[in-house]
Protein backbone atom coordinates (compact mmCIF):
# COMPACT_ATOMS: atom_id res chain seq x y z
CA UNK A 1 0.00 0.00 0.00
CA UNK A 2 2.89 2.70 0.57
CA UNK A 3 4.16 1.73 -2.83
CA UNK A 4 1.24 2.62 -4.29
CA UNK A 5 0.61 5.92 -2.14
CA UNK A 6 4.44 7.01 -3.78
CA UNK A 7 3.40 5.79 -7.47
CA UNK A 8 0.59 8.19 -7.31
CA UNK A 9 1.55 11.01 -5.12
CA UNK A 10 5.70 11.82 -6.60
CA UNK A 11 3.62 12.33 -10.26
CA UNK A 12 1.02 15.14 -8.79
CA UNK A 13 4.01 16.75 -6.87
CA UNK A 14 6.63 16.39 -9.97
CA UNK A 15 3.43 18.08 -12.03
CA UNK A 16 2.94 20.96 -9.62
CA UNK A 17 7.07 21.29 -9.83
CA UNK A 18 6.90 21.66 -14.10
CA UNK A 19 4.21 24.28 -13.83
CA UNK A 20 5.41 26.13 -11.22
CA UNK A 21 8.81 26.47 -13.23
CA UNK A 22 9.99 29.59 -14.59
CA UNK A 23 9.84 28.93 -18.57
CA UNK A 24 12.65 31.18 -19.79
CA UNK A 25 12.95 31.32 -23.72
CA UNK A 26 15.50 30.77 -26.25
CA UNK A 27 17.08 34.18 -27.65
CA UNK A 28 18.98 34.96 -30.38
CA UNK A 29 23.20 33.96 -31.35
CA UNK A 30 25.10 36.47 -29.61
CA UNK A 31 26.89 39.59 -31.20
CA UNK A 32 30.32 41.31 -29.88
CA UNK A 33 30.07 44.80 -28.17
CA UNK A 34 30.89 47.87 -30.21
CA UNK A 35 30.04 51.45 -30.61
CA UNK A 36 28.43 51.85 -33.47
CA UNK A 37 28.57 54.34 -36.34
CA UNK A 38 24.73 55.39 -37.21
CA UNK A 39 22.07 57.70 -35.96
CA UNK A 40 19.46 55.70 -36.09
CA UNK A 41 18.41 52.49 -36.79
CA UNK A 42 16.82 53.14 -40.08
CA UNK A 43 20.21 54.14 -41.01
CA UNK A 44 21.31 50.85 -41.19
CA UNK A 45 18.91 48.14 -40.49
CA UNK A 46 19.80 44.53 -39.00
CA UNK A 47 22.79 45.76 -38.16
CA UNK A 48 24.47 46.35 -35.26
CA UNK A 49 22.77 47.49 -32.29
CA UNK A 50 19.57 47.36 -34.75
CA UNK A 51 17.60 44.41 -35.70
CA UNK A 52 19.31 41.24 -35.93
CA UNK A 53 18.29 39.73 -32.47
CA UNK A 54 15.15 37.65 -32.16
CA UNK A 55 11.78 38.35 -31.77
CA UNK A 56 10.69 38.21 -27.55
CA UNK A 57 8.56 36.87 -25.98
CA UNK A 58 9.21 38.87 -22.74
CA UNK A 59 8.90 42.51 -20.98
CA UNK A 60 11.27 43.83 -19.25
CA UNK A 61 10.71 46.85 -16.43
CA UNK A 62 13.56 47.93 -14.42
CA UNK A 63 14.84 50.83 -12.27
CA UNK A 64 18.14 51.36 -10.50
CA UNK A 65 21.30 52.88 -10.55
CA UNK A 66 25.18 52.01 -12.24
CA UNK A 67 28.80 53.54 -11.25
CA UNK A 68 31.66 51.82 -12.27
CA UNK A 69 33.46 51.95 -14.47
CA UNK A 70 32.03 55.44 -15.29
CA UNK A 71 30.66 57.33 -18.20
CA UNK A 72 32.18 57.60 -21.10
CA UNK A 73 34.11 53.99 -20.83
CA UNK A 74 32.66 53.11 -24.24
CA UNK A 75 30.08 49.90 -22.84
CA UNK A 76 32.98 48.83 -20.56
CA UNK A 77 31.14 47.06 -17.41
CA UNK A 78 34.57 46.40 -15.52
CA UNK A 79 35.65 47.45 -12.80
CA UNK A 80 32.22 47.18 -11.09
CA UNK A 81 31.21 48.90 -7.64
CA UNK A 82 29.47 51.76 -6.55
CA UNK A 83 31.48 55.29 -6.01
CA UNK A 84 32.53 56.60 -2.95
CA UNK A 85 30.42 59.15 -1.55
CA UNK A 86 32.29 62.34 -3.32
CA UNK A 87 31.77 60.74 -6.52
CA UNK A 88 28.66 62.17 -8.81
CA UNK A 89 29.74 59.83 -11.59
CA UNK A 90 26.63 57.66 -11.72
CA UNK A 91 23.50 57.15 -13.57
CA UNK A 92 20.27 56.00 -12.42
CA UNK A 93 17.30 55.23 -14.71
CA UNK A 94 13.72 53.73 -14.86
CA UNK A 95 11.86 52.13 -17.59
CA UNK A 96 9.79 49.91 -18.87
CA UNK A 97 9.54 48.32 -22.38
CA UNK A 98 7.69 45.39 -24.32
CA UNK A 99 8.18 44.03 -28.18
CA UNK A 100 5.01 43.73 -30.46
CA UNK A 101 2.32 40.94 -29.77
CA UNK A 102 -1.30 39.93 -29.40
CA UNK A 103 -3.63 42.81 -28.87
CA UNK A 104 -0.35 45.57 -29.61
CA UNK A 105 1.11 46.44 -33.22
CA UNK A 106 3.87 47.80 -31.88
CA UNK A 107 6.79 47.40 -29.26
CA UNK A 108 6.31 50.67 -26.97
CA UNK A 109 7.71 51.60 -23.21
CA UNK A 110 9.57 54.39 -21.74
CA UNK A 111 12.99 55.37 -20.17
CA UNK A 112 14.34 58.10 -17.89
CA UNK A 113 18.23 58.32 -17.40
CA UNK A 114 19.37 60.80 -15.50
CA UNK A 115 23.63 61.16 -15.84
CA UNK A 116 25.05 63.09 -12.57
CA UNK A 117 28.53 63.51 -13.64
CA UNK A 118 29.79 66.61 -13.76
CA UNK A 119 32.20 66.42 -16.36
CA UNK A 120 30.55 64.57 -18.75
CA UNK A 121 28.69 65.69 -21.63
CA UNK A 122 26.61 69.13 -21.11
CA UNK A 123 27.45 68.41 -17.44
CA UNK A 124 24.98 65.84 -17.15
CA UNK A 125 21.55 65.26 -18.13
CA UNK A 126 18.16 63.72 -18.18
CA UNK A 127 16.79 62.26 -21.20
CA UNK A 128 12.84 61.10 -21.39
CA UNK A 129 13.05 58.32 -24.55
CA UNK A 130 9.85 56.42 -25.84
CA UNK A 131 10.21 53.09 -27.19
CA UNK A 132 10.01 51.65 -31.08
CA UNK A 133 11.81 48.83 -31.13
CA UNK A 134 12.31 45.65 -28.83
CA UNK A 135 14.19 42.50 -29.04
CA UNK A 136 15.84 39.72 -27.33
CA UNK A 137 19.71 39.26 -27.33
CA UNK A 138 22.08 37.06 -25.52
CA UNK A 139 23.93 37.86 -22.36
CA UNK A 140 27.53 38.84 -23.46
CA UNK A 141 28.58 38.15 -20.09
CA UNK A 142 27.52 34.68 -20.84
CA UNK A 143 25.50 34.39 -17.71
CA UNK A 144 22.27 32.97 -18.93
CA UNK A 145 20.18 36.77 -18.49
CA UNK A 146 17.49 37.26 -19.89
CA UNK A 147 18.10 40.58 -21.93
CA UNK A 148 16.15 42.81 -24.23
CA UNK A 149 17.63 45.61 -26.81
CA UNK A 150 15.43 48.62 -27.25
CA UNK A 151 15.50 51.58 -29.10
CA UNK A 152 13.77 55.25 -29.38
CA UNK A 153 13.58 58.76 -29.60
CA UNK A 154 13.58 61.02 -26.86
CA UNK A 155 14.00 64.36 -25.39
CA UNK A 156 15.24 66.11 -22.11
CA UNK A 157 17.64 68.88 -20.95
CA UNK A 158 21.56 69.01 -20.31
CA UNK A 159 22.32 70.47 -16.67
CA UNK A 160 24.14 73.47 -18.79
CA UNK A 161 20.74 74.12 -19.68
CA UNK A 162 20.34 72.97 -23.15
CA UNK A 163 16.99 71.08 -24.32
CA UNK A 164 17.01 68.80 -26.62
CA UNK A 165 14.23 66.37 -28.81
CA UNK A 166 14.06 63.77 -31.19
CA UNK A 167 17.39 62.50 -30.04
CA UNK A 168 17.60 58.56 -30.85
CA UNK A 169 18.73 56.27 -27.84
CA UNK A 170 19.49 52.68 -28.11
CA UNK A 171 19.74 50.22 -24.26
CA UNK A 172 22.49 47.68 -25.93
CA UNK A 173 20.93 45.35 -23.07
CA UNK A 174 18.68 45.07 -20.47
CA UNK A 175 19.95 41.84 -18.97
CA UNK A 176 18.25 40.48 -15.22
CA UNK A 177 19.99 37.78 -14.31
CA UNK A 178 18.89 37.07 -10.61
CA UNK A 179 17.46 38.79 -7.60
CA UNK A 180 18.50 40.89 -6.42
CA UNK A 181 19.51 42.94 -8.90
CA UNK A 182 22.52 44.55 -7.14
CA UNK A 183 25.40 43.02 -8.23
CA UNK A 184 23.69 40.98 -10.97
CA UNK A 185 21.57 42.29 -13.55
CA UNK A 186 23.04 45.06 -16.01
CA UNK A 187 22.33 47.65 -18.58
CA UNK A 188 24.61 49.69 -21.09
CA UNK A 189 22.79 53.01 -22.40
CA UNK A 190 23.82 54.76 -25.77
CA UNK A 191 22.96 58.02 -27.34
CA UNK A 192 24.91 58.48 -30.29
CA UNK A 193 24.36 61.95 -30.57
CA UNK A 194 25.61 62.80 -27.48
CA UNK A 195 28.92 60.93 -28.05
CA UNK A 196 27.55 58.47 -24.87
CA UNK A 197 28.17 55.27 -23.89
CA UNK A 198 27.60 53.84 -20.76
CA UNK A 199 27.36 50.42 -19.59
CA UNK A 200 27.44 48.41 -15.77
CA UNK A 201 26.23 46.04 -13.23
CA UNK A 202 23.54 47.95 -11.12
CA UNK A 203 24.46 49.51 -7.80
CA UNK A 204 21.04 49.41 -6.90
CA UNK A 205 17.67 48.43 -7.97
CA UNK A 206 16.57 45.69 -10.31
CA UNK A 207 15.72 44.77 -14.22
CA UNK A 208 12.75 41.97 -14.44
CA UNK A 209 11.79 40.16 -16.86
CA UNK A 210 7.83 38.96 -17.47
CA UNK A 211 6.85 36.69 -20.38
CA UNK A 212 3.65 37.28 -22.44
CA UNK A 213 0.79 36.04 -22.41
CA UNK A 214 -2.38 36.44 -24.16
CA UNK A 215 -3.28 39.63 -21.99
CA UNK A 216 -0.50 40.79 -21.24
CA UNK A 217 1.27 40.69 -24.88
CA UNK B 1 -9.66 4.98 -9.88
CA UNK B 2 -9.42 3.81 -6.44
CA UNK B 3 -9.59 6.75 -3.53
CA UNK B 4 -6.17 7.12 -3.03
CA UNK B 5 -5.37 7.72 -6.71
CA UNK B 6 -8.79 10.26 -6.54
CA UNK B 7 -7.17 11.83 -3.77
CA UNK B 8 -3.58 12.07 -4.77
CA UNK B 9 -5.01 13.59 -7.97
CA UNK B 10 -7.77 16.19 -6.21
CA UNK B 11 -4.39 16.89 -3.94
CA UNK B 12 -2.11 17.67 -7.34
CA UNK B 13 -4.76 19.47 -8.46
CA UNK B 14 -5.35 21.77 -5.30
CA UNK B 15 -2.24 22.94 -5.16
CA UNK B 16 -1.77 23.67 -8.55
CA UNK B 17 -5.02 25.95 -8.48
CA UNK B 18 -3.46 27.41 -5.03
CA UNK B 19 -0.34 28.52 -6.35
CA UNK B 20 -1.83 30.09 -9.52
CA UNK B 21 -4.70 32.05 -7.07
CA UNK B 22 -1.72 33.34 -4.92
CA UNK B 23 0.77 34.65 -8.10
CA UNK B 24 -2.12 35.92 -10.26
CA UNK B 25 -3.02 38.12 -7.03
CA UNK B 26 0.03 39.77 -6.76
CA UNK B 27 0.43 43.47 -6.54
CA UNK B 28 3.02 46.09 -6.73
CA UNK B 29 3.24 49.45 -5.12
CA UNK B 30 5.53 52.28 -5.80
CA UNK B 31 5.92 56.15 -5.20
CA UNK B 32 8.17 57.71 -5.29
CA UNK B 33 9.46 62.23 -5.04
CA UNK B 34 11.38 64.71 -4.30
CA UNK B 35 10.61 66.58 -1.55
CA UNK B 36 8.01 67.28 1.39
CA UNK B 37 7.15 69.69 3.40
CA UNK B 38 4.97 70.37 6.23
CA UNK B 39 6.20 73.32 8.48
CA UNK B 40 6.03 76.86 9.76
CA UNK B 41 2.07 76.58 8.14
CA UNK B 42 3.52 75.70 4.42
CA UNK B 43 2.64 72.68 2.72
CA UNK B 44 4.10 71.72 -0.32
CA UNK B 45 5.15 68.55 -2.40
CA UNK B 46 7.10 68.00 -6.09
CA UNK B 47 5.48 66.00 -8.60
CA UNK B 48 4.93 62.72 -7.27
CA UNK B 49 5.00 59.51 -9.23
CA UNK B 50 2.66 56.64 -8.22
CA UNK B 51 2.63 53.41 -9.83
CA UNK B 52 -0.48 51.74 -10.74
CA UNK B 53 -0.91 48.40 -8.52
CA UNK B 54 -1.26 46.02 -12.02
CA UNK B 55 2.59 47.74 -12.70
CA UNK B 56 3.57 50.33 -15.53
CA UNK B 57 5.85 53.43 -15.19
CA UNK B 58 5.54 56.97 -13.88
CA UNK B 59 7.51 60.02 -13.52
CA UNK B 60 6.98 63.79 -11.44
CA UNK B 61 9.70 65.81 -11.95
CA UNK B 62 10.93 69.50 -11.92
CA UNK B 63 13.60 71.50 -12.38
CA UNK B 64 13.97 73.38 -8.97
CA UNK B 65 11.65 73.17 -5.75
CA UNK B 66 12.19 75.54 -3.15
CA UNK B 67 9.97 76.16 0.36
CA UNK B 68 11.63 79.71 2.35
CA UNK B 69 14.14 77.95 5.23
CA UNK B 70 12.92 74.71 4.65
CA UNK B 71 14.46 73.12 1.31
CA UNK B 72 16.07 74.22 -1.71
CA UNK B 73 16.56 72.00 -4.81
CA UNK B 74 17.29 71.49 -8.32
CA UNK B 75 16.36 68.89 -11.21
CA UNK B 76 14.42 66.49 -8.78
CA UNK B 77 13.26 63.21 -10.86
CA UNK B 78 11.09 60.71 -9.46
CA UNK B 79 10.59 57.41 -11.20
CA UNK B 80 8.64 54.41 -10.60
CA UNK B 81 8.56 51.05 -12.40
CA UNK B 82 6.61 47.83 -11.48
CA UNK B 83 5.32 44.62 -12.96
CA UNK B 84 3.14 41.90 -11.88
CA UNK B 85 3.16 38.45 -13.76
CA UNK B 86 2.41 34.65 -12.30
CA UNK B 87 6.20 33.65 -11.42
CA UNK B 88 7.45 37.04 -10.31
CA UNK B 89 6.19 40.48 -9.56
CA UNK B 90 8.94 43.83 -8.55
CA UNK B 91 8.76 47.45 -8.00
CA UNK B 92 11.37 49.53 -8.35
CA UNK B 93 11.37 53.32 -7.19
CA UNK B 94 13.88 56.27 -7.61
CA UNK B 95 13.78 59.61 -6.38
CA UNK B 96 16.92 62.09 -6.97
CA UNK B 97 18.14 65.77 -6.28
CA UNK B 98 20.95 67.86 -6.72
CA UNK B 99 22.14 70.86 -5.05
CA UNK B 100 20.03 70.32 -2.00
CA UNK B 101 20.25 72.79 1.01
CA UNK B 102 17.89 71.76 3.71
CA UNK B 103 16.25 74.18 6.75
CA UNK B 104 18.69 77.19 5.45
CA UNK B 105 22.31 75.35 5.04
CA UNK B 106 22.22 72.70 8.22
CA UNK B 107 22.35 70.24 5.58
CA UNK B 108 23.59 70.47 2.04
CA UNK B 109 24.30 67.80 -0.80
CA UNK B 110 25.23 67.85 -4.42
CA UNK B 111 22.90 65.00 -4.94
CA UNK B 112 20.73 63.14 -3.06
CA UNK B 113 19.58 59.63 -4.11
CA UNK B 114 16.66 57.24 -3.20
CA UNK B 115 16.08 53.59 -4.60
CA UNK B 116 13.10 51.54 -3.27
CA UNK B 117 13.16 47.95 -4.96
CA UNK B 118 10.92 45.17 -4.26
CA UNK B 119 10.24 41.44 -5.31
CA UNK B 120 8.41 38.29 -4.78
CA UNK B 121 8.60 35.17 -6.89
CA UNK B 122 8.84 31.27 -6.12
CA UNK B 123 11.14 31.62 -3.17
CA UNK B 124 10.08 34.63 -1.41
CA UNK B 125 9.76 38.55 -0.75
CA UNK B 126 12.31 41.12 -0.36
CA UNK B 127 13.34 44.53 -0.53
CA UNK B 128 16.53 46.44 -0.29
CA UNK B 129 17.65 50.48 -0.47
CA UNK B 130 20.43 49.61 -2.11
CA UNK B 131 22.52 52.40 -4.42
CA UNK B 132 20.55 55.06 -1.85
CA UNK B 133 22.96 58.01 -0.67
CA UNK B 134 24.95 60.81 -0.96
CA UNK B 135 27.05 63.33 -3.17
CA UNK B 136 29.39 65.74 -0.84
CA UNK B 137 26.99 65.64 2.20
CA UNK B 138 27.48 68.01 4.90
CA UNK B 139 25.38 68.65 8.08
CA UNK B 140 25.93 72.11 9.98
CA UNK B 141 29.01 72.47 7.35
CA UNK B 142 30.80 69.95 8.68
CA UNK B 143 31.46 67.19 5.59
CA UNK B 144 30.22 63.79 5.87
CA UNK B 145 32.67 61.73 4.08
CA UNK B 146 31.82 57.67 4.83
CA UNK B 147 28.42 56.30 3.48
CA UNK B 148 25.35 57.19 6.12
CA UNK B 149 24.23 54.08 7.71
CA UNK B 150 20.89 53.21 7.82
CA UNK B 151 18.18 55.26 10.23
CA UNK B 152 20.94 57.62 11.52
CA UNK B 153 19.83 60.20 13.74
CA UNK B 154 21.62 63.69 13.29
CA UNK B 155 20.53 66.34 16.14
CA UNK B 156 19.65 70.12 14.99
CA UNK B 157 19.61 72.51 17.91
CA UNK B 158 16.73 74.56 18.16
CA UNK B 159 14.81 72.80 15.37
CA UNK B 160 14.87 69.33 16.27
CA UNK B 161 16.50 66.20 14.59
CA UNK B 162 16.90 64.84 11.28
CA UNK B 163 17.47 60.65 10.37
CA UNK B 164 19.48 60.68 7.35
CA UNK B 165 18.89 57.60 5.18
CA UNK B 166 15.74 56.61 7.01
CA UNK B 167 14.32 53.27 5.63
CA UNK B 168 11.45 51.58 6.94
CA UNK B 169 10.39 47.81 5.81
CA UNK B 170 7.00 46.21 5.95
CA UNK B 171 5.97 42.78 4.70
CA UNK B 172 6.60 39.63 5.98
CA UNK B 173 8.96 38.13 3.60
CA UNK B 174 7.39 35.50 2.29
CA UNK B 175 4.28 36.46 0.41
CA UNK B 176 4.68 40.44 0.93
CA UNK B 177 7.59 42.94 1.04
CA UNK B 178 7.91 46.60 1.04
CA UNK B 179 10.59 49.59 1.94
CA UNK B 180 10.18 53.25 2.20
CA UNK B 181 13.62 55.29 2.35
CA UNK B 182 13.54 58.83 2.80
CA UNK B 183 16.98 60.10 2.48
CA UNK B 184 16.68 63.00 4.74
CA UNK B 185 13.69 63.32 7.09
CA UNK B 186 13.92 66.39 9.25
CA UNK B 187 11.27 66.71 12.37
CA UNK B 188 11.21 69.64 14.05
CA UNK B 189 9.89 69.81 17.54
CA UNK B 190 9.02 72.43 19.95
CA UNK B 191 10.96 73.07 23.75
CA UNK B 192 8.79 70.15 24.94
CA UNK B 193 10.05 68.17 22.10
CA UNK B 194 6.69 67.52 20.15
CA UNK B 195 6.64 67.27 16.99
CA UNK B 196 5.38 70.32 14.75
CA UNK B 197 6.19 69.88 11.40
CA UNK B 198 8.73 67.64 8.94
CA UNK B 199 10.37 68.17 5.89
CA UNK B 200 11.80 65.25 3.55
CA UNK B 201 14.42 65.04 0.86
CA UNK B 202 14.29 62.05 -1.07
CA UNK B 203 11.83 59.31 -1.09
CA UNK B 204 11.17 56.27 -2.88
CA UNK B 205 8.87 53.37 -1.86
CA UNK B 206 8.00 50.28 -3.31
CA UNK B 207 5.86 47.04 -2.14
CA UNK B 208 4.82 43.98 -3.49
CA UNK B 209 1.55 42.20 -2.00
CA UNK B 210 -1.44 39.50 -2.50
Amino acid sequence: MVHEHKRFIVPGLVLVGLLAACNRDAVSPSRGLGAPSFTTCDDKPGGPGCGGGGQANFRLTGGGRIDKPGANQLGAEDPTGKNTPDSRDFATFGFQARPSGSGSTSPSGHITWVEHNPDGFEGGFTFHGRVSTFEAVTDHRGEDAVCGRFSGVGSGRTRNGTPFDNVFFIVDHACDKAEPGVGNDHIRMMIPDFDYDRAGLLTGGNIQWHKLTGKGA
Amino acid sequence: MSKLKLLATLAAISAVTLFAQQAAAQRVSGKAFGSYVNASGVTAQSPVAALPETGGYAIGETEAFGVLDQIDAQWLTAVTTGDVSRTVSSSQSTSELENVSALGGAITADVVTAIASSYVNASGAASNAAGSGFSNLAVNGVPVTTEVAPNTRVDLPGTGYAILNEQIPTGDGVTTSGITVNMIHVVRTNLLGEMTGEVIVGSATSSVTP
